[in-house]
């Protein structure tokens, strides 16, 4: 499949918000997770977040 | 024009993420585990996130993932629940199916062996029973989990077992 310079331009300004704004969650659920312990891992895995943040920036470089 | 508008929406949407998981992990954490907080560990959907499981593996069998059983062969094992503050009183209700009697302890001190059992409150639903203790966790040593035991002393008798079905904790 082809696409345009426009589309991938668009798609990667779209990847770098959504990686952004995940790793300030990240960061943001680490700190709250050392203030109140349990806050996020009783919960839910943060290493999900993880994988799925590196899964878009393979998707990043590769696109 | 309008893609520009589209792509300003999703910008929007991917930005309120963070804030969102922040919000929901904060109602999780400070609202809705306030008043009762509740854990179901099955043993088909085995998470140990709560519950770390029974342990020793040599005192219980491997999980059977087709009955959704655990089997205890060797008396007493244990397991730890993970639980966000401290609560007042727990009530644990076991799934089990054996003409076994055992006891439901809870550790008062993370650095003694000392517990605090409770008998148990047994109905019985045909082919399996439900055993609920009930403890009043004032003066358990807490630090954002709770050990508790079962203890069965006649399995050391003979070829006998205990099959778990389920286990749940309220937390009130």
């Amino acid at each position: 499949m082809k696409i345009s310079d426009k589309t991938r331009q668009y798609i990667k300004l779209v990847l770098i918000h959504l990686i952004s704004s995940m790793l300030l969650g990240y960061v943001i659920l680490i700190v709250m997770e050392i203030i109140f312990p349990g806050f996020v891992s009783l919960f839910f895995d943060l290493n999900i977040l993880l994988l799925i943040i590196t899964a878009l920036l393979l998707l990043f470089f590769v696109i | 024009m309008r893609l520009n508008n589209a792509l300003k929406t999703v910008v929007f949407l991917v930005w309120t993420i963070p804030f969102l998981l922040l919000v929901y992990f904060g109602y999780l954490y400070f609202i809705d585990s306030r008043k009762e907080f509740v854990i179901d560990y099955d043993f088909c959907k085995a998470s140990t996130r709560r519950i770390t499981g029974l342990t020793p593996y040599g005192r219980v069998k491997p999980i059977d993932k087709q009955k959704c059983i655990q089997r205890m062969i060797i008396d007493p094992v244990y397991f730890d629940v993970n639980i966000p503050r401290r609560y007042k009183r727990a009530e644990v209700y076991i799934d089990y199916s054996s003409d076994v009697d055992f006891r439901l302890g809870v550790k008062k001190n993370f650095q003694k062996w000392e517990w605090n059992f409770s008998e148990p409150i047994i109905t019985s639903f045909g082919n399996y029973n439900r055993a609920l203790f009930v403890f009043a966790l004032d003066e358990i040593d807490f630090n954002k989990k709770l050990g508790f035991i079962i203890s069965a002393p006649s399995l050391q008798d003979d070829e006998r077992f205990i099959d778990f079905y389920n286990l749940k904790v309220i937390f009130k």
